[in-house]
């Protein structure tokens, strides 16, 4: 039974260590990156190696400093730079004297043998196939439980008659989630933290604008890298939808490699090519964003994203098209809150003016 | 240039081309191809100062520079296009070109990315290339063909003379001709001075061929080595090495260009081969890619025994002077002692 960890995903974070500790093996949670965690991965990390790379490394660095042995990651057969984390991230920590065994869970449609030798150094196979799967099951119900407490809190902040009463609860709920050990059990706390997160009063003349947030996937889902966007824009009053959550996410990619096809289709004027991380997703949700009515899109990125240039190249003629204000931010480690914030403010006061502009032309 | 417009045909479409990206390794291919189906392709200029300013107009701020630079020569063909020199743009969309490995993505996207950028562009002779699939290759040029109206008849030959083309300018980067040099088929003689009797420094300059190659781009460093009395091989030629070339713990790279660079940079910098003295790695500032070769390459180069290593970043606002004196140093280094690491 080795110490083990984990990249920082967000919120999900608990889930994956429940996933690992029914496997049998001790956990080191990593924890919610900080600065420092961003400093280390800078210093250690490629100048231009985009910012994902750079909090997981940096969070390895303190998961291994806490004891950690054994490091759990997912692989990647590209386009883009996510497939070689492992191996770059591995050089980089044996060069600083670590001793530890990075353990790569490589896609199954392109690497089968290489993912089932992973399951195996895992010990997953010591266990009888019906545990296994009810494992991956709880694991999975759990994931869609924090997704759909989310989505409710990004529906519900915007509106909440007290400032911080919505995230207090989702906190909460998130806690209790992640204590099950149970499917039921899950499925119980996720209806009460719901049933608690409706309970929040609201302000009844509040009528907030709805944003769309797009973008590579790791920034969007951990608040750590995305300076908590999310609970900004609530504040300002905006009712934030973001394009990936990941019950979607994994969907598409994992279980069906690829194959989403509605953020495809509807990029297809655009980007005609699947062009690796979210790319394609990013130009196809602001154009579906811009078909239901949002009154913009937010695209969000890491610094040097191969990808999300790309898509911030199309992106002009998407706005123009289907006239709908779309703004970009590439984030990095010097990428500072107050100026962050001053611009998503600049820009909730747009949307809201050509709101009423709107309203009143017509 | 001249012989290169000498050997284009003088009727049918005239075709532009970008003289950026996939031009150092493809353009003969295209060439035969195209003048094989009774076109011919013209070249954008060689990279200017204008041209990669106006390359960094028209593309996302966050773009290497490789990508501003091609769609300089873009703008350059559009404004050819303008005056009535050519009729139109060829702009493949370069997927995968060998079994296993894809171009980065923005290749991959910079199709989309031309179209956006411009608003008047010639009409785009544009396909998707990718060998992966079943008679990729072959596909694709049947797809331009039909697209210029030419015979099935001339398609064979066509693409029977692109292969041959192609194969003798690889065979050529073999032997260490610059690509510029193959595609005109002549190479000029290169003196170096012996040392005191000792063969010449032997450095690797090893980047992607866009960047390698593209003097203005590059500031001339093969030049300036070569002025410097250094014998220069880039990895084109140190491919040959093929056999020797693999690093056995290693996941590979998938992008063309980088998986290159990196198993003939590793190859490059192993104690084991005896010929090479230093190597160099000329790379792109704010290149994804290169941001993980770099460092697998500096990890290596740390190594007990590796050969001197040097990393050499390269953006629109590189000076030339400052480029000449990192040069200049690693090269007195090597000189006075050959067993250390720069960065
Ligand atoms: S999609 Fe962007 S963040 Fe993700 S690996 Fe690629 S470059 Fe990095
Ligand atoms: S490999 Fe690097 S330099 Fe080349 S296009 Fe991609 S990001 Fe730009």
């Amino acid at each position: 039974m080795a110490k083990i960890t984990f990249p920082p995903m967000g919120h999900y974070s608990p889930a994956f260590a429940t996933l690992l500790r029914e496997l049998g093996h001790e956990v080191i949670l990593p924890n919610p990156p900080t600065k420092e965690t961003l400093s280390l991965g800078t210093l250690y990390g490629p100048e231009f190696a985009c910012l994902p790379l750079k909090i997981c490394l940096g969070s390895y660095v303190e998961s291994l400093e806490r004891g950690a042995e054994v490091i759990v990651t997912s692989g990647g057969v590209g386009p883009c730079r996510a497939g070689l984390y492992g191996t770059v991230q591995r050089e980089i920590l044996k060069s600083l004297g670590y001793r530890f065994e990075m353990i790569v869970l490589e896609p199954p449609r392109r690497h089968p043998l290489e993912l089932l030798k992973a399951l195996h150094r895992l010990d997953a196979f010591r266990r009888a196939p019906w545990q296994l799967v009810n494992t991956a099951f709880k694991t999975w119900e759990m994931i869609k439980a924090l997704d759909r407490l989310e989505r409710e809190l990004h529906r519900i902040r915007p509106r909440e008659a007290e400032k911080g009463s919505a995230e207090a609860v989702y906190k909460r709920g998130c806690r209790a989630i992640g204590a099950q050990d149970t499917v039921a059990g899950i499925r119980k706390a996720a209806e009460e933290a719901l049933a608690d997160m409706r309970r929040v009063p609201l302000d009844p003349s509040c009528d907030p604008i709805k944003i769309g947030i797009v973008g590579e996937i790791y920034v969007l889902l951990e608040p750590a890298a995305n300076l908590k966007i999310e609970k900004t824009l609530g504040e300002l009053g905006a009712e934030v939808d973001r394009s990936i959550f990941l019950t979607g996410w994994t969907r598409e990619n994992v279980v069906r490699e690829g194959d989403n096809q509605t953020a495809r289709e509807a990029a297809y004027p655009y980007l005609c090519e699947m062009i690796g991380g979210h790319g394609q997703d990013t130009v196809g949700h602001t154009v579906m964003y811009a078909r239901q009515g949002y009154d913009g899109v937010i695209q969000l990125a890491p610094f040097t994203c191969i990808p999300e240039i790309v898509a911030k190249g199309v992106l002009p003629s998407v706005s123009r098209d289907l006239d709908i204000p779309i703004i970009s931010f590439f984030l990095d480690e010097q990428t500072g809150e107050a100026g962050f914030r001053t611009r998503l403010e600049a820009f909730v006061d747009l949307l809201v003016r050509r709101r009423e502009q709107r309203r009143l032309a017509g | 240039m001249s012989v290169e417009s000498a050997a284009t045909v003088k009727s049918g479409p005239r075709i532009g081309i970008p003289r950026a990206l996939w031009y150092y390794t493809f353009y003969p291919f295209w060439r035969a191809f195209f003048n094989g189906l009774g076109a011919s392709l013209i070249p954008s200029s060689p990279t200017t100062k204008a041209i990669l300013d106006a390359g960094i107009l028209e593309t996302v701020s966050e773009a290497c520079v490789p990508i501003k630079v091609f769609l300089g020569h873009v703008n350059d063909l559009r404004e050819k296009w303008q005056r009535g020199e050519i009729d139109m743009l060829f702009l493949p969309r370069y997927v995968s070109w060998q079994g296993g490995l894809i171009f980065c993505p923005k290749f991959l996207g910079l199709p989309d990315m031309v179209r956006y950028a411009f608003e008047a562009l010639p009409p785009l002779l544009t396909v998707r290339i990718d060998r992966r699939t079943f008679m990729g290759l072959w596909r694709a040029c049947d797809e331009l063909r039909s697209r210029l109206g030419a015979t099935r008849s001339a398609l064979v030959s066509a693409y029977r003379s692109a292969l041959r083309a192609q194969a003798a300018h690889e065979r050529r980067l073999r032997e260490n001709w610059r690509p510029t040099e193959s595609i005109v088929g002549v190479r000029r003689p290169r003196r170096i001075p012996t040392e005191n009797a000792r063969r010449p420094l032997r450095l690797a300059v090893l980047g992607y061929p866009y960047l390698v190659y593209d003097e203005y781009v590059s500031l001339g460093v093969l030049d300036k080595l070569e002025s410097m009395g250094v014998e220069v091989v880039t990895a084109e030629t140190l491919q040959a090495q093929k056999k020797q070339l693999r690093h056995p713990e290693q996941k590979d790279l998938f992008w063309h260009y980088s998986e290159m660079v990196k198993t003939v940079g590793y190859y490059a910098l192993s104690p084991t081969n005896g010929d090479i003295d230093g190597v160099i790695h000329v790379t792109a500032f704010a290149c994804g890619p290169d941001a993980m070769v770099n460092k697998l390459l500096e990890l290596e180069a740390r190594k007990e025994g590796a050969k001197p290593f040097l990393s050499l970043g390269l953006d629109e606002e590189t000076g030339e002077a400052g480029c000449l004196t990192r040069l200049e140093a690693f090269v007195d280094m090597l000189r006075r002692n050959p067993h250390r690491v720069v960065r």
